[in-house]
């Protein structure tokens, strides 16, 4: 896992690594959407009718909402009749071993440096891979079902599994919650599914990987962790899309919900194609995130590192419920040329003894926009609450933008609430302490970005920290000086 | 037939939601037209910036957490008396001009107007002097700033020339009496380098439920000093407060603004950075009992370099009440080497008492050093035990660490007497 110098170099030099598009056959549905686009979903995915009745009911909310503009963000408006809400690689039979799987795929996960082969031999990693949000191949299936963990594809849960699904699908983030959770409700194509049963602690990490790939189409996915109690699992998301002039807009919903004393930690590594220098192009990226913590003792914690997408709206939020549960949010958001971020978190205390920590870095450099936004909300009843906050901006170069909204509402007079926020670029201090010890300035900032970042790349597991590093240097890459 | 119902009854709703505006607005028929023409025009632009405007809700970002609606519902008096026993209310009493405003308006015989400066009424002032007014209160935007200049019956200028140090503080009273909308409207102009200093006491007599909603403009040139202390305790009264301050080079700007014994306030406040080296300190004090609503607003725009703001608000609250805190800085592209710092700590002394924070940062330029800070907590039982331990009462040793809590909100008060009166007289009563 070690990165040289030489690796660097030949990073810096390399734009958007992933935006290569593969040659798989796929299945699309017209562009456009109305009822029968909802139930044409449904019905190519062999959906019970429930479910079917589910999406209907989430897409006559969505018809009634109108978008959100509270954002710091601004794009012209979306025009939601202009997206294919349904793209799959042409679907063969059930797919049974990895060999079936398209060798063009497997070459364009090879590409992405997540060769499933690979993966499956070294990392012991089990990875779902979602693919124009379809699910394509699950590894190691048969390894985490011996424990009675559940990791399949959304689609295949609602067949096998609807009891858990209908009890806990939709109960943290509700159709209705907001514009594009309703969306993802109605269109959603599949996702990923993760049951954890009683007293089981996964034994590797769970993965799931995104990629859109076909034009014109929207990704929704969703997403839904469950923890029994007194389990725990480890569960990782990374997200690629190909270079296009057009938007592409990617709404996906992802529920957690951990039970008595169970643990859920949730690791995202966003790197959505983030269009180029005049901004042309790029993924939308407009997701709900949120976990609940329903039992005592439990605990969910966020890590995610956003690299990409033209425009991030994202708050992977907690609610803590149970007594004695825990939050966390570790978050590094970069943002370079004419990216928008406005990314934060919600920590909603309800049970006694809740605590929750928040560790946001923003780095914003070219003609970007990076916000930290997020609330603190402790309730009446929610004695003892513990809220740290710290939300830190670098700002690189005199275009960008880098804000802070944050919300703490206290009801509560137990709680002791604390949040502080930071706003400054690096010091030419520390650049010319690296320049006196021989490194080019370019080196220098990336390390101390990296030094900056660090207590957050620290919280992800190792082969995503890598990565993430990597990241970070090529995202910012040409935008000292 | 349901159609026309359906229409009928939206019709209704759109007649009601007119009336609460309308119903309000009629409080204000009566406003005479000044004898300036200036400020006629002003009145006028006002009236048809109200038609588009309209009260906010909780659902304006503004007003999140500040409710209007029981305010606007209620009858007000049209012509309130304006007789008032000065003697009988406590106020800021060491050596000042005293300048006495009840309901709004002007009372002479009550009050030594300072020398050395102007302060006169705009019906008494030529246009000349009167050119700022409007310029920054941004009466298309806010409803009730674009409420008091459209009917403010008359205002008020405080002019400072050149080069003149003020030598000693003027003390505007400003006393509510009756069930009325009260508009006082204030434009304050201070010269090239002269000093000044403004104590703004408000307080209320024998009412119940009077607004007081206030505008001011403040104008500083180049290496104006101006302190502005605000003591807020209107009992019984609702105060909204909108004040506009523009800046220029090597300007300094120190306010503070005290709030005990009041029962429902909104202050805006809004800083206009328009040069470099200014200096500008937010000082603000909040103690909320019993049902009372605190809510401070302060925005800080940056917009050239070079310039410091450092803010600091703190609360208290107990019984009931609420406390609001909404800090909004921004620094524009062009304001590089900006020192900006912004603080709010809030103490909870009930389990009904309710704080909100929000400290914004907004900001377009790299080379700065910006901060804020919030914390919401309780007392330190520990420090309480410890001072105990060596023979202090509880309730002595609660009101000791309260006021060290607070003291530092009361550092950019220059004035010894001042400061002793408001420790005194307005926080000691109102902490216990």
């Amino acid at each position: 896992m070690g990165y040289t110098e030489e690796d660097l170099a030949k990073d810096l030099k390399s734009e958007y690594k992933y935006g290569f598009i593969s040659n798989v056959e796929s299945e699309k549905i017209p562009k456009g959407l109305n009822e029968d686009v909802v139930r044409l979903i449904s019905l190519k995915k062999n959906e019970p009718e429930w479910m079917t009745d589910w999406r209907i009911k989430a897409f006559r909310q969505w018809q009634k909402m109108t978008e959100p503009t509270w954002a710091h963000i601004h794009y012209p408006k979306i025009d939601f009749q202009d997206i294919i809400y349904y793209s799959a690689p042409k679907p063969k039979k059930q797919l049974n071993s990895i060999d079936e799987v398209d060798p063009e795929l497997l070459k364009t996960f090879e590409k992405l440096g997540i060769s499933l082969e690979e993966q499956k031999r070294l990392s012991g990693v089990a990875v779902d891979v979602v693919f124009d949000s379809v699910s394509v191949k699950t590894t190691f299936r048969e390894k985490l079902s011996e424990l009675g963990i559940i990791f399949c594809s959304f689609s295949e849960a609602v067949k096998e599994y609807p009891d858990l699904v209908k009890k806990y699908l939709g109960t943290v983030v509700p159709t209705t919650d907001n514009y594009y959770a309703a969306l993802n409700s109605a269109v959603f194509s599949d996702g990923s599914f993760c049951y954890i049963p009683k007293g089981v602690k996964c034994p590797m990490e769970l993965s799931t990987y995104f990629r859109i790939n076909e034009a014109n189409t929207g990704q929704f996915e969703r997403t839904l962790v469950i923890a029994d109690e007194d389990s725990y699992v480890s569960y990782l998301e990374g997200c690629t899309a190909p270079i296009r002039d057009e938007n592409q807009l990617h709404a996906a919903v992802v529920e957690l919900v951990a039970l008595d004393n169970a643990e859920i930690k949730y690791s995202t590594v966003q790197n959505w194609y983030p269009g180029d220098e005049n901004g042309k192009g790029g993924i939308y990226n407009f997701v709900t995130k949120r976990g609940i913590c329903t039992g005592v003792n439990s605990k969910i914690s966020w890590t995610q590192v956003e690299t990409g997408s033209a425009i991030t709206w994202k708050y992977p939020s907690t609610i803590l419920k149970g007594d004695n549960s825990i939050g966390e949010f570790y978050s590094v958001a970069v943002t370079n040329n004419m990216q928008q971020a406005d990314t934060g978190t919600k920590m909603t205390h309800l049970g006694k003894n809740t605590k929750s920590t928040i560790i946001s870095k923003g780095i914003s450099a070219g003609k970007s926009n990076n916000s930290y936004r997020g609330l603190v909300k402790v309730h009446k009843n929610a004695d003892n609450a513990r809220n740290f906050t710290q939300c830190d901006s670098l700002l690189m170069g005199n275009n960008c933008g880098a804000h802070t909204f944050p919300y703490i509402e206290v009801e509560n007079n137990s709680a002791k609430v604390e949040h502080e926020a930071t706003t400054s670029k690096i010091g030419e201090d520390q650049i010319f302490y690296c320049n006196q010890r021989g490194l080019s300035t370019e080196k220098a900032v990336s390390m101390i970005v990296n030094g900056y970042c660090k207590e957050v790349l620290n919280k992800l597991p190792m082969e995503f920290a890598v990565e993430a590093q990597k990241l970070l240097e090529i995202s910012l890459e040409g935008s000292v000086g | 037939m349901s159609g026309l119902k359906k229409m009928l009854s939206l019709n209704m709703e759109t007649a009601l939601e007119i009336s609460t505006k309308e119903k309000f607005l009629l409080n204000f028929k009566n406003s005479e037209a000044s004898n300036n023409e200036l400020v006629n025009q002003l009145k006028k632009n006002a009236v048809s910036s109200l038609a588009l405007l309209d009260f906010p809700t909780t659902k304006d970002e503004y007003w999140k957490y500040t409710r209007v609606a029981k305010i606007i519902n209620q009858e007000f008096s049209l012509e309130p008396k304006i007789e008032v026993k000065l003697h009988s209310i406590d106020h800021y009493s060491s050596d000042s001009y005293k300048v006495v405003l009840v309901n709004g308006k002007l009372q002479s015989e009550k009050s030594e107007l300072p020398s050395g400066i102007k302060f006169v009424s705009f019906s008494d002032t030529e246009n000349s002097e009167l050119s700022l007014l409007g310029s920054i209160a941004n009466h298309d935007k806010e409803i009730f700033t674009a409420i008091n200049t459209a009917y403010f019956s008359d205002g008020y200028l405080v002019k400072v020339d050149d080069n003149i140090v003020l030598d000693k503080p003027v003390n505007i009273i400003h006393v509510v009496t009756e069930k009325a909308v009260v508009l006082p409207r204030l434009l304050i102009h201070c010269g090239k380098h002269s000093e000044l200093q403004i104590i703004q006491e408000y307080v209320s007599q024998n009412v119940s439920s009077a607004l007081n909603n206030i505008v001011t403009e403040t104008f500083l040139e180049d290496g104006a000093v101006l302190d502005v202390v605000k003591i807020q305790s209107e009992k019984n009264a609702f105060h909204i407060s909108n004040d506009y301050v523009s800046s220029k080079a090597n300007a300094t700007f120190n306010h503070t603004v005290v709030t005990a014994d009041a029962s429902w306030v909104r202050n805006n406040s809004n800083l206009y950075i328009n040069g470099s080296n200014a200096e500008m300190n937010l000082m603000g004090l909040y103690i909320g009992k019993e049902k009372s609503h605190i809510d401070n607003h302060t925005l800080i725009e940056h917009l050239q370099p070079h310039s410091n703001s450092n803010e600091l608000y703190k609360g208290i609250l107990d019984d009931n009440s609420t406390g609001v805190f909404n800090g909004r800085v921004l620094v524009d592209k062009e304001a590089q080497q900006t020192n900006a710092f912004q603080a709010n700590n809030n103490i909870l002394l009930s389990k009904e008492a309710a704080v909100r924070s929000k400290p914004e940062l907004e900001i377009y330029a790299d080379d700065v050093k910006c901060s804020h800070g919030s914390t919401t907590g309780q007392m330190d039982e520990e420090a309480v035990f410890y001072l105990r331990a060596r023979g202090i009462k509880e309730e002595n040793a609660v009101k000791l660490m309260l006021k060290a809590f607070v003291a530092d909100t009361l550092s950019k008060i220059k004035d010894e007497e001042l400061k002793d009166y408001i420790q005194d007289c307005i926080l000691e009563p109102s902490l216990f």
